[in-house]
């Protein structure tokens, strides 16, 4: 019988601690939700998650609301980010967004292979004109930081950029437009070369 | 061998049919998180770090369903090495015979932003024997683990406190280490010949009590509990539904307060995730199941355990063990007075020694393997080791699992599963049966769809 009532108690001592909790934005979100997969503050090393930290705010924006609205719809995003995504308000979207951009990054990348390192530095700093790549440079920056709505490349996961890079051959993330062009132009082995020199920088 | 396998064949197709009807591991909390299966496990039920914060924070992330519910269907075929033992008895009926196996039915999700639940209800085709040998079905309740968690800051760091009510210790875990969700994660419900001997956490209680338990999960790196456990009766009936409590198939254990406990340290890092812990229980257990009352046996698990996950894509590759020792105390069985010149004699104590293993790989989250390796050894009792048919009077067994698995779908699996014995109730050698411990083996074709 006593045993009953000490239960009944906790249970209501729980609820009544639970209701003086509210969540916050932010950094909150990020530790209690976020940060699950992507690390810290953003800064996974795990490579079937991207790197937050560092982001630009207006991508993340863009990435988040696209999960939201289900329009960003390629398999891990599927798989992971329309079901978490869903509940975010806007509010809640920029905060996290705000908070990203101001972590900083953590650089693991090694070079591992040279000649596919030069190769690659050659697309991002010149492109290819023949096939009518322009330097990804001239968007991404020249150490590929990112500006506004245009993604941070350096020292992103090399998996992760070369899984998203094939995906703009088809027609899972309609909204990036410039990039569904750019890869018309770039075989795997290009795809493979631009990856091996941006996880490195 | 052609009609068994059209037989099969067909369940397949029949499966197949029902799938695009079919959503998603345990689908009402795919529906809920909006999320696939993928994000939480591993390979069901093998979870994955996301699933683990999940099941800690009390199911509760997503939107609550009107009606949160699910089902799970299995077909299987099994064949046992030596089937006949030498009385010309049959081991076990439906020998390669394709079985509809069981249904399990999920009411499982979000109550409230505070409080979840996984209820599952189990019919098994094969799920009784009778006395005469014949195969029925049976339902019940199978594992169930509500739970109400808040989030707190402690030291400028995130952690989870919980409060949890369950039927089964260790069925709250999150760790594919412990017995309730440890490998195999599958067997044959049919009568398979299989160890007699084992320690009480592993299954031995399970759906037979109710323990209401508090965690903490500090910065998901160090987690901690202490539950207490008594019989599923009166008040807590309703867990141990489908339980027969008048023929002595249900542990009866004293009080209330019979204590589980566990503390792991996590640490995860790049593709990797490890843990490091130790779990227990201390159960006291009438001599009599029939007859409640007076003094009792003590029986006292302690146990390591670990598990270390690499998740990469296409590679995930998972490697889980634990070490389970067992003390019994027959304070209320042991006669002091027996002679052993007379008949046997149960000794004052006993111990029991479990050590499992198993590695899986995963290549694409859709071609599976995993081996696996099992052994319990023990003291000579001869009254609490003895099967009758050994003249040693040991708990030991030993053996191995192989099992490859397809999952053309994240909620479907084709398993095909053998069990290896080298070692059989006490005994390498033939029994009073006639039976090697490696005429145990076991061959189990499963196939296995949630929707």
């Amino acid at each position: 019988m006593n045993y009953r009532i000490l239960m009944s108690l906790g249970l209501i001592g729980m609820i009544a601690v639970s209701s003086a909790y509210a969540a916050d934005a932010g950094p909150k979100l990020d530790q209690k939700l976020c940060s699950v997969c992507h690390g810290r503050g953003g800064t996974t090393s795990s490579d079937l998650f991207p790197q937050l930290a560092g982001e630009p705010a207006p991508y993340l924006v863009n990435q988040i609301k696209g999960f939201r609205d289900k329009t960003r719809a390629d398999e891990n995003a599927k798989r992971f980010m329309w079901g978490i995504s869903s509940r975010l308000t806007d509010d809640d979207i920029q905060q996290l967004a705000a908070y990203y951009e101001s972590q900083s990054p953590i650089h693991i990348g090694k070079i591992s292979d040279q000649v596919k390192y030069d190769a690659g530095k050659n697309i991002f700093m010149k492109g290819n004109p023949d096939k009518g790549v322009p330097p990804c440079m001239a968007c991404h920056g020249e150490k590929g930081e990112g500006n506004a709505a245009t993604p941070r490349l350096g020292g992103q996961h090399e998996a992760y950029l070369k899984r998203q890079l094939k995906v703009f051959y088809g027609n899972e993330r309609p909204a990036a437009t410039a990039m569904h062009e750019v890869v018309k132009g770039l075989s795997e082995s290009d795809i493979e070369a631009i990856a091996q020199y941006l996880q490195a920088q | 061998m052609f009609k068994t396998f059209s037989k099969l064949l067909f369940l397949v197709l029949v499966g197949i049919l029902l799938a695009p009807t079919i959503s998603f591991a345990v689908p009402s909390f795919a529906r809920q998180t909006g999320m696939d299966c993928a994000a939480c496990h591993i390979s069901y039920p093998e979870l994955t770090p996301f699933g683990r914060e999940f099941k800690l924070n009390g199911y509760t992330l997503g939107e609550r369903q009107w009606l949160p519910v699910a089902a799970m269907m299995q077909f299987s075929v099994t064949n046992v090495s030596k089937n006949h033992d030498n009385t010309g008895a049959t081991i076990m009926p439906h020998q390669n015979d394709p079985q509809f196996y069981v249904l399990g039915l999920f009411a499982s999700g979000k109550l409230s932003d505070y409080l979840g639940m996984f209820v599952q209800w189990t019919y098994s085709n094969n799920g009784t024997q009778n006395a005469d040998g014949a195969i029925r079905g049976h339902s019940g309740l199978d594992n169930t683990d509500i739970r109400l968690a808040i989030n707190h800051d402690v030291f400028g760091k995130i952690t989870v406190f919980g409060l949890n009510l369950n039927n089964n210790p260790s069925v709250q875990d999150v760790w594919n280490t412990t017995p309730a969700w440890g490998f195999p994660f599958n067997g044959p419900n049919l009568p398979v010949p299989g160890p007699a001997f084992s320690t009480v956490i592993e299954g031995g209680l399970s759906q037979q009590v109710a323990g209401l338990g508090a965690y903490f999960w500090y910065d998901r790196h160090l987690y901690g509990e202490l539950s207490l456990y008594g019989n599923a009766n009166n008040f807590f009936r309703v867990l141990s539904a489908g339980q027969n409590w008048h023929d002595g198939s249900v542990t009866r254990i004293d009080g209330r307060t019979n204590p589980y406990w566990r503390l792991a340290w996590n640490e995860d890092w790049g593709p990797s995730s490890l843990m490091v812990g130790t779990y227990g229980m201390q159960a006291d257990i009438f001599p009599d199941p029939l007859n409640p009352t007076g003094p009792t046996n003590r029986f006292t698990d302690t146990a390591l355990d670990a598990q270390y996950q690499y998740l990469s894509d296409p590679h995930i590759f998972t490697v889980q063990t634990t070490y389970i020792h067992e003390k019994q105390d027959y304070k209320a069985s042991y006669d002091p007075t027996c002679d052993p010149s007379l008949g046997a004699c149960l000794n004052a104590h006993d111990h029991l020694n479990t050590f499992k293993a198993k590695a899986s790989y995963l290549y694409n989250r859709k071609y599976g393997a995993s081996v696996a390796y099992f052994n319990t050894t023990g003291n000579n009792d001869a009254v609490a080791f003895s099967t009758g048919n050994n003249p040693v009077t040991k708990p030991d067994n030993q053996g191995y699992v192989f099992e490859v698995d397809y999952n053309p779908w994240t909620f479907a699996r084709i398993a095909l599963q053998y069990t290896g014995y080298t070692k059989f109730d006490g005994s390498r050698d033939v029994d009073a049966l006639g039976l090697k411990p490696r005429d145990r083996n076991t061959l189990f074709l499963n196939t296995w769809f949630a929707f």
